[in-house]
């Protein structure tokens, strides 16, 4: 627990773990994702995290607003890694969390929890520039294979990371999948991570080339044979940080602010009281800390790719 | 004949190497052939999706303009009855001015192509005077000078023998964004003057005032290149009057998006087959935030530019 307590000290000042502590969190953090249920539920109090992407002076400033671990219940519906700076630290930092309050804070998979995404997208090429080797890097996701899938509030809400899938009608079947492996192509566990809401209704060809697009109809009926009030998932850019779409079946939230330290939008959490009564709390990028030491001044001048 | 003329300034040191860079990522990615673009490269890198397949699309835009504007003059040498169905009658000698060209490969490109079809070698002569970049062949003709300068501009022109009459073809990739909007204006209406028969196609950002647009002028300034007009010509109908008010005599304007989403699907699905792109949301955001603008004059009637589309 003080070993804990000191490596999420140490990693909340943006230092990274050494590498024997990232192989021990993973070994550890995996025997308790094992017995997860593929879709958890959990209890309100709850605050809802959608995705951070390597932001992370901005998962820092989520916390300043939304609270510390254990103080307030954590949800994060995944997507930690990639396109900004610092995946390594958001990673450690949740799985961290979770290691340390298994109770208390509950991590889901994202589509970019995989081994085909993070090559393509930062994350390999950040752990071997940090680490000197991949090792880290397969630590980690191999640990994403035991991340849950989905997750439950109460039972009223349902909330995965990208949408629904036209495999699965209820929470009952996505229990049965089998979801230790690597993000597959298609089929279930994929639509789960990729799938968006859309304006057409039906099931649609996703433009991602992965997961597919859903109506309306398809999250009320999905709403409606399973009891819930309405789907909460991330997956996509949203400007205001949330975005209610389907006549309030589906909400959007996105939790990177400023997006790839480009895109100018807010960020928001969710956070559901007791009385499952959900409220949004929008918040704008970390003010950038100057000072000759400063780890984020020197990664300020990396600037984001335009088209010159 | 193809001029390229390059203004020795911050831009070209911080933006013409990037942009060479990415052009020979998302081509050897597969995106297009640029089979010369490695040789303007003096390292390796990797790009996201989003940044190649956005060059991509900025590539299909110059390269449709070009070819229809070779077609338009009657040079179209993949199609041997040309020669009989020359638009116009007559074999026009038309040139391509590349303003603000950085390291381009479009020469080379169109002459592998044989889209330029002088037999002879080139003769080559390198200017290297007090910092003074120039590179002179037939077919090729690389100057440098101060584009705020029209007058600078024209007797370089000049002197490299360009032929004011002949149909011209200017290219502006994300160059007069980087002037004062009254020296860009100045160009286009130079250009429009003097070339009474003549095409001024322009790639460059818009909507400056969306979180998007305040974030990426904030970041391309902090480049050191700061975006000098792009608050004078926020959006697409205020470029076209733009270069209308310039006495260019048909003027359209599109944005990114628009250009990408009207080709061919089965080009497109070929592009979304080389990368996987999880940025859908950004990616439609960022191509929403540049624009190509396409301006003609004819003064001659000649109706040369009648057929010319914006899109493909």
């Amino acid at each position: 627990m003080e070993d804990l307590d000191r490596q999420i000290a140490s990693v909340m000042d943006c230092n990274p773990l050494q590498e024997d502590e990232v192989v021990r969190l993973c070994e550890k953090t995996k025997e308790i994702l094992q017995g997860d249920q593929n879709v958890p539920n959990i209890a309100a109090p709850v605050t809802v995290v959608g995705d951070i992407h390597g932001q992370f002076y901005d998962l820092l400033e989520l916390f300043r607003i939304g609270g510390r671990a254990p103080d307030t219940n954590y949800l994060f519906m995944g997507d930690y890694v990639d396109r900004g700076y610092y995946s390594v630290e958001c990673v450690t930092l949740v799985v961290l969390l979770k290691l340390r309050y298994p109770n208390r804070v509950t991590i889901l998979r994202g589509n970019h929890e995989s081994r085909q995404i993070t090559q393509v997208y930062g994350f390999y090429d950040e752990c071997v520039r940090k680490y000197g080797s991949a090792n880290v890097w397969k630590c980690f996701t191999d640990l994403f294979d035991f991340l849950p899938l989905a997750a439950t509030i109460d039972k009223q809400l349902f909330c995965p990371h990208g949408g629904l899938s036209p495999s699965l009608d209820t929470v009952a079947q996505m229990q049965q999948l089998e979801r230790f492996q690597e993000i597959p192509h298609e089929g279930p566990i994929c639509d789960l991570m990729w799938s968006d809401p859309d304006d057409r209704v039906g099931w649609g060809i996703s433009p991602r080339g992965a997961g597919y697009t859903f109506g309306q109809d398809v999250s009320e009926h999905f709403n409606h044979i399973n009891g819930f009030e309405f789907i909460v998932r991330a997956h996509q850019l949203v400007m205001e940080g949330y975005n209610w779409s389907h006549e309030n079946a589906v909400v959007t939230l996105f939790s990177a602010p400023n997006y790839c330290y480009r895109c100018g939008n807010q960020a928001a959490i969710m956070e559901v009281d007791e009385h499952m009564h959900t409220k949004f709390i929008q918040f704008d990028p970390a003010p950038r800390r100057g000072g000759p030491n400063s780890k984020e001044v020197t990664v300020s001048r990396q600037a984001p790719e335009y088209f010159l | 004949m193809t001029h390229e003329v390059e203004r020795l300034e911050s831009t070209s040191d911080t933006c013409s190497p990037a942009i060479a860079l990415c052009k020979s990522i998302a081509s050897s990615k597969g995106y297009y052939q640029d089979p010369f673009i490695h040789v303007f490269v003096s390292r390796s890198g990797s790009r996201p999706p989003l940044i190649n397949r956005g060059h991509y699309a900025r590539v299909t835009a110059v390269r449709n303009v070009i070819f229809q504007f070779l077609e338009a003059c009657g040079n179209n040498s993949d199609d041997s009855s040309s020669e009989s169905d020359l638009a116009h009658g007559q074999n026009l000698r038309e040139q391509i001015v590349i303003l603000g060209s950085g390291l381009d490969s479009t020469f080379f490109y169109l002459k592998n192509m044989s889209k330029i079809d002088e037999s002879e070698e080139p003769e080559t002569e390198v200017d290297d005077k007090e910092g003074d970049l120039g590179l002179r062949t037939r077919e090729y003709t690389l100057l440098s000078c101060d584009m705020r300068n029209c007058q600078e501009l024209e007797a370089a022109l000049g002197s490299a023998g360009v032929d004011f009459s002949a149909p011209t073809l200017f290219i502006s990739e994300c160059v007069l964004i980087y002037m004062k909007p009254a020296e860009g204006t100045r160009i286009i209406e130079w250009a429009a003057n003097l070339f009474p028969c003549s095409i001024f196609f322009t790639y460059e950002q818009i909507h400056p005032h969306d979180p998007f647009g305040k974030v990426m002028a904030q970041n391309i300034s902090l480049r050191g290149c700061p975006l000098l007009s792009f608050e004078a010509y926020p959006d697409c109908d205020s470029q076209k009057q733009r270069y209308l008010e310039a006495t260019w005599e048909t003027c359209e304007a599109i944005s990114m998006q628009d250009f990408y989403d009207g080709l061919p699907e089965e080009e497109k699905s070929r592009v979304a087959k080389i990368e996987w792109l999880d940025e859908i949301e950004e990616w439609k955001m960022i191509q929403q935030h540049y624009c190509f603008i396409l301006a003609t004059k004819d003064a001659e009637g000649r109706k040369l530019w009648a057929n010319l589309k914006i899109s493909t």
